[in-house]
């Protein structure tokens, strides 16, 4: 069986008076894209805000290689976020005073970079996502597919090992979203990088090797890990 | 090094960027460190004059400035400016709060750390403040060049040795006075910024998740504030009763009631808020009922926006006081101070000192008005749209400024009238000074409610309907 990337153990997370998880478990594998659905308000963006260090469980593991998450100081999450990890949500994840060039160097850029090494990756990438055009405009001037675009190029401007998309094709209609998700898995599987992707959308969920259903907290279901993951 | 060269240079990216409330924060800061660059040198040229520096012995036609002893006193007031020009720069710094968290939060969702955060927001303020800082060193010498030729045109007969000017203006400052200035007030403008910004760095998904439920403030503490102005009178009235001769209440006052009463106010500013809110909101006029609710929501807002109108309450009345009974002291033995004009003149200077200090509150809380408008916009446009007047809308923005503010200052006043009380009960009686205290708490009620009402034409635009589609 190979070693997951990352790793989820029993974590539980409440707000309030609300329990978010309740004892979730779940393992993403190297290279693999896997599909995370369930109800609305059963722990989806609440999990995947734990295995990507954004938010700390109260309780449960989270590992990732030898180094425990769920205890990394806030500055070394930070930095995971800017070399290891990309994230893509439903909308508001670019900085709208910056352009789409400027908004996908960010990571490079905060990581000191020099300014035109980081603007040369991010040229790259905008145009592997069909965006190279937009390049000068700002988030607020461009469609929400082109937007959702700009995300992808900035979570993977890194060549990160893994992406957390939470319903990145949320605000797009289905065409749009088609667009986008082929982009995405087909840049995964050329970089070999793993993706943990939320969503609620059976068609969506298609595009992913494997899938899991949470239900109230806990992930109810996680299909086995095929004997070898399709390239 | 290279680090805080590519925090600058995303700072200046994003700011190419910015809407239009982020150019005018920085603006309206620049503004603030310009007016502070002026008073702090000003209060250089008269720590200069006298000194070796200076040149000869000083003649001036302001006995303030020849009177080594006058000196230090108009220092100090014109170092005490810089404190209203402070708390204008840090009112500043709310404007377009809102915005400010939503990128810091995108910065950090793309992997800035807390500290990289806030060092790019306090590099932002550290350049408006250092291009004002020089705007305010290029207005000043360009006034003391222009006064300096008015001195020298309208001299005309008898040598520059015996001529005395009205201006210090042939008193060289300096380089290292200049330098201190210029980086020094920026600097500390810095410092307030980096700190201030300690929490809004924190939340990376700040913008990627809708708010659940509106943040929960706390419950007002109501006993501190009340607690400390009664013990401050109850000192005060001690003091007054021991008749430890004339000097001992004086100094009772300044010592320690005068803390105790600024701590009063400053804590129950808050509670009034509500407290007036909760009676607003019961009344059946609409436009109460609005005012009411938003103060029992954030009677903080409220009590942030008013502070500094509070104090110059309390400052401004204990000021008329002390120079009313201070001057009819003097008039009432004309013999013994054939310099009476001078010390008229005097008085009339701290005024003068005091009155800017006002204006530089009232625009801040002319800011601090327009910036909750803005960041209130959807809830002013569902309210609209829910069929509310604007007339409605408008009286109560000025009923949500006026119902804290009026008994705010009124207690501000009477607690400037009782930390000045030993003067008026060791001189005769008089009403005047209590008559001067209404008109002065009158007055900035008045000022406060302009303030508010200039900010009004924004609630045309923030109560629109496209308010509410976006985001
Ligand atoms: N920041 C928060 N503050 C308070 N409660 C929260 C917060 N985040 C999540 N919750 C609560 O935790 C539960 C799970 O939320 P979560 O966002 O993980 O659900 P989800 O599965 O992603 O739902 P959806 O499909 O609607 O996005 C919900 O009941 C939600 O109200
Ligand atoms: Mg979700």
């Amino acid at each position: 069986m190979t070693t997951p990337l990352i790793e989820a153990r029993g974590l539980v997370k409440r707000y309030g008076t609300t329990d978010a998880l309740r004892g979730a478990s779940l393992r993403l594998l190297p290279g693999e894209v896997l599909a995370v659905t369930g109800p609305s308000g059963s722990g989806k963006s609440t999990l995947l805000h734990c295995m990507a260090g954004i938010v700390r469980p109260d309780e449960g593991e989270v590992r990732y290689g030898a180094e425990r998450l769920d205890q990394a100081g806030e500055n070394r999450r930070s930095t995971l976020r800017r070399t290891d990890f990309g994230v893509v949500f439903q909308f508001g994840q670019l900085v709208g005073e910056l352009t789409a060039l400027d908004n996908v160097a960010l990571p490079l850029l905060l990581a000191g970079t020099s300014r035109a090494a980081a603007h040369k990756s991010a040229g790259t990438w905008l145009e592997r996502f069909g965006v190279l055009g937009q390049a000068g405009l700002r988030p607020g001037e461009m469609s929400g597919g082109q937007g959702q675009r700009v995300a992808l190029a900035r979570a993977m401007v890194t060549a990160p090992k893994a992406v957390f998309a939470d319903e990145p094709t949320g605000a797009l209609d289905s065409l749009a979203g088609e667009q986008v998700m082929t982009a995405l898995v087909h840049a995964a599987r050329e970089s070999g990088t793993s993706v943990l992707l939320v969503t609620h959308d059976a068609q969506i969920a298609a595009y992913a090797d494997r899938e899991a259903t949470v239900r109230d907290g806990v992930v109810e279901t996680e299909d086995e890990p095929a004997a070898e993951v399709t390239r | 090094m290279s680090a805080l060269r590519s925090d600058a240079l995303l700072a200046w990216a994003m700011l190419r960027g910015s809407p239009r409330s982020e150019r005018w924060r920085l603006a309206l800061t620049g503004l603030g460190a310009a007016l502070g660059t002026g008073f702090a040198l000003a209060a250089a040229v008269v720590a200069v004059i006298g000194t070796r520096y200076g040149g000869g012995p000083p003649s001036y036609t302001n006995g303030l400035l020849n009177e080594g002893g006058l000196r230090p006193g108009v220092i100090t007031a014109l170092l005490l400016l810089i404190v209203p020009v402070l708390a204008f720069v840090g009112q500043c710094t709310r404007i377009g709060a809102l915005q400010r968290e939503r990128r810091f939060a995108a910065l950090r969702l793309a992997g800035a750390t807390p500290r990289q955060v806030r060092r790019i927001g306090a590099l932002e303020t550290a350049a408006a403040c250092g291009v004002g800082s020089l705007a305010g060193l290029t207005g000043f010498l360009a006034l003391r060049l222009v006064l300096h030729a008015g001195q020298q045109a309208g001299g005309g007969d008898g040598g520059p040795q015996q001529r005395a000017l009205t201006w210090p203006t042939d008193v060289p400052v300096p380089w290292a006075a200049f330098l201190a200035v210029v980086l020094g007030l920026p600097l500390l403008a810095t410092l307030e910024a980096w700190f201030t910004l300690r929490r809004a760095a924190t939340d990376p998904l700040g913008a990627a998740v809708r708010r659940r439920r509106p943040r929960r403030f706390r419950r007002v503490r109501l006993l501190p504030g009340p607690l400390a102005l009664l013990a401050a009178t109850g000192l005060l009235l001690m003091a007054m009763s021991r008749k430890l001769g004339p000097d001992t209440p004086f100094f009772a006052a300044t010592g320690l009631v005068l803390p105790l009463y600024l701590f009063g106010l400053l804590t129950s500013s808050a509670g009034m808020a509500a407290a007036m809110g909760r009676l607003a909101s019961r009344s059946g006029r609409p436009a109460l009922m609005i005012a009411g609710k938003r103060l029992r929501a954030d009677p903080w807002a409220a009590s942030r926006a008013h502070t500094a109108v509070m104090l110059a309450a309390l400052i401004g009345v204990g000021y008329l006081t002390v120079r009313r009974v201070a001057l009819d002291a003097l008039r009432a033995e004309p013999e013994h101070h054939p310099d009476l004009a001078f010390y008229v003149g005097g008085y009339n200077l701290a005024g003068l000192a005091l009155l800017i200090g006002v204006a530089v509150t009232i625009s801040g809380l002319a800011v601090s008005v327009a910036e909750s408008l803005t960041a209130r916009r959807r809830t002013l446009a569902a309210l609209a749209a829910a069929g509310t007047p604007r007339k409605v809308l408008r009286r109560a923005v000025l009923l949500e400024t006026a119902l804290p503010l009026a008994p705010a200052i009124v207690l501000s006043a009477a607690c400037g009238l009782a930390v000045t009380g030993p003067f008026l009960v060791a001189r005769a009686w008089s009403a005047r000074p209590l008559l001067e205290a209404a008109l002065l708490a009158g007055g900035l009620l008045a000022a406060s409610l302009l303030a508010t009402a200039a900010s009004l034409p924004l609630l045309r635009y923030s109560v629109h309907p496209a308010q509410l589609r976006y985001e």
